[in-house]
């Protein structure tokens, strides 16, 4: 019995060493922005795959591709266009011509075969290339021709979208979104965060990315994660966010009764718990508690809640109606 | 050596001791409270019976006990409870919910749980918070304990003053004295037994004092009495304050109605002027000092013609004078009267053979 708890101790430290590695790598060269970051080591130690919404040049390409570079894994990016098709996506069956001479049709694999796929202003795509995204990420295969190929773990999706630009985009479906584990709003840099930008890239020298960690250490600890428990009042407290989020609910405050016209599916909940145990495992515990769920409440029911004609027209923010949910339900 | 897993279970299981003991302290100073509060009304109407105060002490553990049964707390409360007061991250709560499922991650949260509250004292993780309750509950009981004692003291004094006063006049209560125990007595005793008591201790005295002096027997009319029997009239308007009087069976208070009705113009109108002429019907001398007085109304009618007739000079006016001859065939003799006064307690004892003396000297 030793042996394994300790075999877990030692997991779980190498989980808080890969993750302090990455962030501070991250940090080399993406300026502050310290909850985003960790938003988006949880929701990739999870397996979940992250929507960063936030307007342009403020380094979310930056940040997913130093992500990358900071672990040994393939990284690929797609950047989606109107003229995107979904077999550039997931790849396609070229005619090619065998060593014997035989000419036969052989699957090409698109750039989503790799371990960190960057969508770059995937709301750009158009909805049939949207949803070619839409099985790999739930499934994590893609079917071409009626042949399904598998991705290899980790895998994780990183998209992003720009909320100025809406000409000539395709807002992603309800369907799509839920299905992002985490959605991060990248906020502009204060005045420190900005010079220290401007120092950084306008130097000779430009900051360098030391990879460590492999797909086999990233799927380990994601093995760990799963292995945490869930206190009971942790539990509740997720059940309880996860219900106030319907407006025909008893739990729901007044906010989500007036603004909100559907609330998070039960996926919510999923990514929750599941970073809510990774928050855990970071603070050196092996159970979840309150105070992880609600810290991980905003990013998982962000772009879970869909507010009604009244919430749109009133520009009543998903922040504020989780915000109001996490008053509502109190302390647990 | 003890485990983890024991140290966390004792740990928690004292904890919910606490609990429990906090819960019973805690309601059964509301019991208390809530029962001082009983206390202190019932002893307005009348003072509790001992046994009654006895049974109503005995509830109050039970009533403590009662709540702590009733809300003992489980271990999985107890254990919410003791990580959200010390922020152990629900620790504890974890550590008991994984506890029985033998596996490595269980063993971890138990040793972690054990070792978070390693430093953590039961009495310092539920604190008995009984300070204000029971405070609450102490000022009410004493403000029952006050409630109950006072008004047990009063009835004592007045019970005690009666009998000494009774003594005073051979056993019997003077007509003053059953006066105060009227005033002591409950209400709702009948009027008839209040007005029939002291008539009947002044036909007795004028008996006593008539077989003990010389002086001839007394008619119907007895002085004291009549003082005290202006008491009612003075109450009731002129025109019915007869009717008492005249149901004692007292001719000075005949004899002041009459005098009042006969003059109305000099008289004062008031039941005082009538009990004061009554008062003045009881002797000569005195008659007319206690017409003068009721003449002018500066005493009250109870004080009678006895006392003051004597000491105010007469003014001689019409009214009193009408009213001395009227009356002076019915004044009971003059050693009667100093015994009846000095009997109603009305003198003090230093001034007695003065007043004896006084009577004595101006026995007509």
């Amino acid at each position: 019995m030793s042996v394994p708890s300790a075999s877990i101790e030692s997991q779980a430290t190498a989980f808080r060493e890969c993750f302090d590695h990455l962030r501070t790598e991250i940090g080399r060269v993406f300026v502050g922005q310290s909850a985003l970051v960790e938003h988006l080591l949880l929701a990739f130690f999870c397996e979940g795959h992250v929507l960063i919404e936030g307007p342009p040049g403020l380094g979310k390409t930056l940040l997913i591709r130093t992500l990358s570079d900071a672990l040994t894994l393939k990284f690929s990016r797609i950047q989606c266009t109107p003229d995107l098709m979904p077999a550039d996506v997931t790849g396609t069956n070229l005619l090619a011509e065998t060593p014997a001479g035989l000419r036969e049709f052989a699957f090409q694999q698109g750039p989503i075969f790799a371990n960190v796929v960057l969508a770059d202003e995937l709301n750009r795509a158009t909805p049939r290339t949207q949803a070619a995204f839409l099985e790999a990420m739930q499934e994590q295969h893609v079917t071409v021709f009626g042949a399904t190929h598998r991705l290899e773990a980790p895998f994780a999706i990183f998209a992003t979208q720009n909320p100025i630009e809406m000409e000539g985009t395709y807002p992603l479906p309800e369907a799509q979104l839920d299905r992002f584990f985490f959605k991060l709003i990248v906020q502009m840099p204060d005045v420190h965060e900005l010079a220290e930008i401007l120092a950084r890239t306008t130097g000779a020298e430009q900051p360098t990315v030391t990879p460590r960690f492999g797909a086999a250490a990233v799927r380990q600890m994601t093995a760990i994660i799963k292995q945490v428990a869930v206190a009971e009042p942790a539990l509740q407290t997720a059940l309880r966010l996860v219900r106030a989020t319907h407006p025909d609910t008893p739990e729901a405050p007044a906010l989500v009764r007036k603004y909100v016209r559907y609330g998070a599916s039960p996926r919510a909940a999923q990514a929750i718990i599941l970073s809510a145990k990774a928050l855990a495992l970071l603070a050196g515990r092996y159970h979840a508690a309150v105070d992880d769920v609600r810290k991980v409440a905003l990013p998982a029911l962000n772009h879970r809640i869909i507010r009604n004609f009244q919430g749109e027209m009133e520009q009543v923010q998903s922040s504020a109606i989780v915000n109001a949910i996490l008053d509502a339900i109190g302390e647990g | 050596m003890i485990s983890a897993d024991d140290r966390l279970i004792v740990f928690v299981r004292s904890c919910r001791r606490r609990l429990v003991l906090a819960a019973f302290v805690r309601f059964s100073a509301y019991a208390a409270g809530a029962l001082a509060i009983v206390v202190t009304l019932m002893a307005i109407w009348r003072v509790p019976e001992p046994l009654f105060l006895l049974a109503a002490a005995l509830t109050v553990p039970a009533a403590g006990a009662a709540a702590a049964w009733l809300l003992t707390p489980t271990m999985k409360q107890t254990a919410q409870l003791v990580d959200r007061r010390h922020r152990l991250e629900d620790s504890l709560t974890a550590a008991l919910q994984v506890r029985a499922q033998p596996s490595p991650i269980s063993e971890l949260i138990v040793k972690q749980s054990a070792d978070r509250i390693a430093g953590v004292l039961p009495a310092r993780a539920i604190p008995l918070g009984i300070a204000r309750p029971v405070a609450a509950a102490a000022i009410a009981l004493g403000v029952a304990a006050a409630a109950v004692s006072l008004p047990r003291s009063t009835a004592t004094t007045e019970r005690r003053g009666g009998i000494r006063l009774a003594s005073n006049s051979g056993g019997r209560p003077s007509p003053e004295t059953s006066g105060n125990a009227e005033t002591s007595a409950p209400r709702n005793q009948p009027s008839s037994q209040r007005t029939g008591s002291p008539a009947q201790a002044a036909a007795a005295d004028a008996q006593r004092s008539q077989g003990d002096s010389t002086q001839p027997p007394p008619t119907d009319s007895t002085p004291s009495p009549t003082a005290d029997s202006g008491r009612p009239a003075a109450t009731e308007p002129p025109g019915s304050a007869g009717a008492p009087a005249a149901g004692n069976g007292r001719m000075g208070m005949q004899a002041g109605t009459g005098q009042s009705d006969s003059a109305p113009g000099k008289s004062a109108t008031s039941s005082s002027a009538q009990s004061g002429a009554s008062g003045a019907g009881a002797a000569p001398g005195a008659g007319r000092g206690g017409g003068a007085q009721a003449a002018g109304g500066a005493y009250p009618s109870g004080a009678g013609g006895v006392r003051q007739g004597p000491v105010i000079p007469a003014r001689g006016d019409g009214v009193t004078a009408v009213a001395g001859t009227s009356l002076s065939a019915g004044l009971p003799p003059g050693g009667q009267r100093h015994e009846s006064a000095i009997t109603s307690e009305e003198v003090p004892a230093r001034l007695r053979p003065y007043v004896r003396s006084y009577f004595q000297a101006i026995r007509p």
